[in-house]
């Protein structure tokens, strides 16, 4: 290790490597004594100072250690580890951007010290520097071209830079200095290939793609991942024929994906989500009759031609599918089927169906559209009531969806899934109130079911009975420290719940805190990705690392973000229009010192 | 939460025991069975005998429960009195209460200090009568006014002796 100015004699030299050491191994307090040792005798050595400094930050003395740090800087500013001491200090505290200035400063001082290197390649890629990212990874690989690592992270600094030719070059030249892959290395091998197939995917180089998949084939340890892939790409070059056979395969190791039926429908030549020609209707027709024969079992099989069914087929097709929904009580059929209700004539054929069955099943035991002689079990008629009520209650007829739940719950007052539509309906029929009580009750009945728990919860808090809210969520959380708890837990939708509640009752204040830690998760979350950078590296997980670091990029775009900027936003303008002296006074000096927030750019906190 | 299930023809029965978490929901059944409104202290009893209350689940769904109590008699030993049976009406005739009553006798004759069973039925509760009857049970006693607020007010007596009785054939399987 290259030194600053000031050279201790060997017996300290000795001993300020030990102090690195306990620092590394966490032994803080043996550290500390080293430390105080060499200062003993040289009181201004700067790099002991900083060091120590370094080991307070560990033990909980931060004021100290940006003491002991700085005064370390200032008897050797041209020392490396003094600089890159400093940067470790403003890492732990989050603020990365000082950080990167005095790595960079170390990195003067020493510009081929790879531990300095690769901390700022961490920070760069953490804060999306992705130029100075490129270059230093550049750098790293220049130094040290033996080690993989170094290879795969400059290819994934230019794909992230859209450099996907360079990217694409870099990974095959890694190749190139390979001498066979040892049987340790398969997965991860496997897996570069993968990756390199898919930044020539994402680079529209659709075919050389397709090349390194074949090429790669009996590398790849990933097969599934592999024959998705080619699907996807054999698609968009147009070979249908070719694309269709790969998602035939997909459907047969799993019919039941969603991504493998939307893959083969393409394939026939439609596309999923915009309006059929007949002609295409009757291809896929078909195509579904010869999938049901194959996979009798599978319920995406049978679901999905009620997407693009129309008229007396859609009829039948549907009419066969709820069928057995109903024989089993299956709770979710509603919900499995409310996409459909984009169609008003699906939505109007649904609604005579079950309205005819609601009426025959009480005295005949059948379903209208069931042949022969098996009679239905009671609960049949009960599900088909609980069908209806939801119906009703989508295309805004409460009174009517009242009636049906009412009757399903006098049927067979044991099922909690009635409650809980009860609820909804009072709920959007405009009595919060009374849906909270429905749902409170729905959860008395089995107090073992969180999720019964938590419904309650939310419509307590859609009634505003905050206090009510927070005695039923208490009841599944740590004892005592609820509050606490919720947060640690980053349950964000009570939390928005509970804001919105607040800013309707307008409890400003509390509002506010909810909502700032809701914004709190959301910082966390974005720091909770540093240790991918290193982690996925290591482990060869690329093409997932990649989608992290996107997922990341947009993560304030998240429901729960947006919730709790807006409802932030609205308590901070009911704060500012609030008069003063309607506060109680220790509230009133809060909102003075509100009622100009000093408005941080880019940051809610 | 399941302790014995079966399947006979597309039916599945099964016994749920009662526990203070769902004891609500026993209670919202007996709601809906009986004209009384049974308070806490019944609930409580019905817990304290542990595994003979239990309530029955059709493909999923509770329809069906017994509520039963142990009670120390002077001169003849411990006796299992039924407090409630009932089946919400949709879902009689199935077999599902003799499976009910089935599984608390059966209890009963492997403890030893149980000697017999009984419990009340209100006059012309017809149905209740046929089916105890069917299982072995002989009426022993009329009490006159035995009901507070329901009419008729008296009820039968109906006990069964646990040494002779046999399970009738139950939609339940005991492996
Ligand atoms: C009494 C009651 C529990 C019977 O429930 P169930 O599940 O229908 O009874 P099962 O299907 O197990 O019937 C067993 C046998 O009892 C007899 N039985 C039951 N109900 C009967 C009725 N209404 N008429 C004639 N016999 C009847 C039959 O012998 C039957 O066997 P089968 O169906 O093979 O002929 C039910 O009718 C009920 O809940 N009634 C209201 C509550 C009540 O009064 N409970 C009793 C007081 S504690």
């Amino acid at each position: 290790m290259m030194k600053g100015d000031q050279v201790l004699p060997s017996k300290e030299a000795n001993l300020f490597k030990q102090i690195v050491k306990f620092y590394e191994t966490k032994q803080y307090k043996k550290g500390i004594k080293a430390a105080d040792q060499i200062l003993k005798k040289f009181p201004d050595h700067g790099e002991t100072l900083a060091m120590k400094g370094l080991t307070l930050n560990c033990m909980e003395k931060k004021e100290e250690a940006y003491e002991y740090v700085l005064r370390g800087l200032k008897y050797d500013m041209k020392s490396h580890v003094c600089w890159h001491v400093y940067g470790l200090l403003y890492r732990s505290d989050r603020d990365y951007r000082q950080a990167i200035k005095c790595y960079r400063n170390a990195l003067r001082l020493d510009k081929d010290n790879l531990q300095i290197l690769r901390d700022l390649s961490l920070l760069q890629i953490q804060m999306r520097d992705l130029s100075g990212f490129a270059e230093t990874r550049q750098q790293l690989l220049m130094l040290k071209p033996n080690n993989r690592n170094n290879w795969i992270a400059f290819a994934i600094a230019q794909h992230l830079h859209s450099s996907y030719d360079l990217a694409g070059k870099i990974l095959m030249a890694y190749e190139g200095t390979l001498e066979g892959v040892p049987v340790s290395e398969r997965y991860e091998h496997g897996e570069m290939l993968l990756y390199k197939a898919m930044i020539q995917e994402e680079s529209g180089a659709l075919n050389s793609a397709l090349e390194s998949l074949d090429k790669g084939s009996d590398q790849i340890i990933d097969v599934l991942a592999a024959k998705e892939a080619r699907g996807r790409l054999l698609q968009q070059t147009g070979n249908l024929t070719g694309a269709e056979a790969v998602y035939r395969e997909l459907l047969e190791m799993n019919p039941d994906n969603y991504n493998y039926h939307t893959g083969l429908q393409s394939s026939l030549g439609t596309d999923p989500g915009s309006e059929i020609t007949p002609d295409q209707r009757a291809t896929l027709q078909a195509a579904y009759e010869d999938l049901f024969e194959k996979y009798p079992k599978s319920t995406g099989v049978k679901r999905i031609p009620l997407n693009f069914l129309e008229g007396d087929h859609f009829k039948a097709a549907v009419q066969s599918y709820v069928t057995r929904f109903l024989q089993k009580g299956i709770p979710s059929l509603f919900s499995d089927l409310s996409s459909l209700y984009v169609s008003t004539a699906k939505a109007d054929i649904l609604e005579k169906m079950f309205e005819e069955a609601v009426s025959s099943l009480p005295s005949s035991d059948k379903l209208p559209w069931c042949q022969g002689e098996t009679l239905e079990e009671p609960a049949v008629y009960v599900w088909a009531l609980f069908y209806l009520a939801q119906h009703y209650n989508h295309r805004g007829a409460s009174t009517k969806a009242l009636e049906k739940i009412d009757a399903a719950i006098a049927h067979t007052p044991t099922i909690i899934d009635f409650y809980l539509v009860k609820a909804r309906i009072l709920n959007e029929a405009g009595d919060p109130k009374a849906a909270a009580i429905v749902a409170d009750e729905g959860r008395s009945m089995d107090l073992a079911d969180r999720y019964l728990n938590s419904e309650a919860t939310k419509w307590w808090l859609q009634a505003d009975q905050v206090e009510s809210a927070q005695d039923t969520i208490a009841l599944f959380t740590k004892d005592g420290d609820q509050g606490n708890n919720l947060h640690d837990m980053q349950c964000m939708w009570y939390e928005v719940e509970a804001g919105n509640s607040h800013l309707r009752c307008e409890r400003f204040g509390k509002a506010l805190k909810l909502f700032k830690a809701v914004a709190e998760h959301f910082a966390d979350i974005q720091e909770d990705q540093f240790d991918f950078h290193s982690y996925c590296l290591r482990k060869m997980t690329l093409r997932t690392y990649v989608k992290l670091l996107r997922m990341e990029e947009h993560l304030h775009g998240h429901r729960f973000y947006c919730m709790a900027a807006f409802g932030l936003v609205r308590a901070y303008i009911g704060i500012y229009d609030q008069p003063i002296a309607l506060e109680g006074s220790k509230s009133a000096v809060s909102a003075v010192s509100q009622r100009r927030p000093s408005a941080t750019p880019g940051s809610l906190l | 939460m399941i302790s014995e299930e079966s399947e006979s023809g597309n039916d599945t029965v099964s016994l749920v025991p009662a526990n203070k978490e769902n004891v609500d929901t026993l209670a919202n059944l007996n709601a809906v069975l009986f004209p009384i409104t049974y308070q806490k202290k019944f609930y409580i009893d019905c817990l304290a005998c542990g595994p003979y209350t239990v309530m029955a689940q059709l493909n999923g769904s509770i329809v069906a429960a017994i509520c039963c109590r142990l009670e120390t008699h002077q001169d003849l030993g411990v006796r299992l009195y039924i407090m409630t049976l009932g089946v919400l009406a949709p879902y009689r005739r199935r077999g599902i209460a003799n499976a009910l009553l089935g599984h608390a006798l059966r209890l009963a004759q492997q403890d030893p200090r149980i000697v017999d069973t009984y419990l009340h039925v209100q006059l012309g509760n017809e149905e209740a009568i046929a089916f105890y009857r069917s299982n072995g049970f002989e009426l022993i006693a009329t009490i006159k006014n035995y009901y507070k607020r329901i009419r008729p007010a008296d009820c039968f007596v109906f006990s069964c002796n646990l040494r002779n009785w046999q399970p009738r054939n139950s939609c339940l399987n005991h492996a």
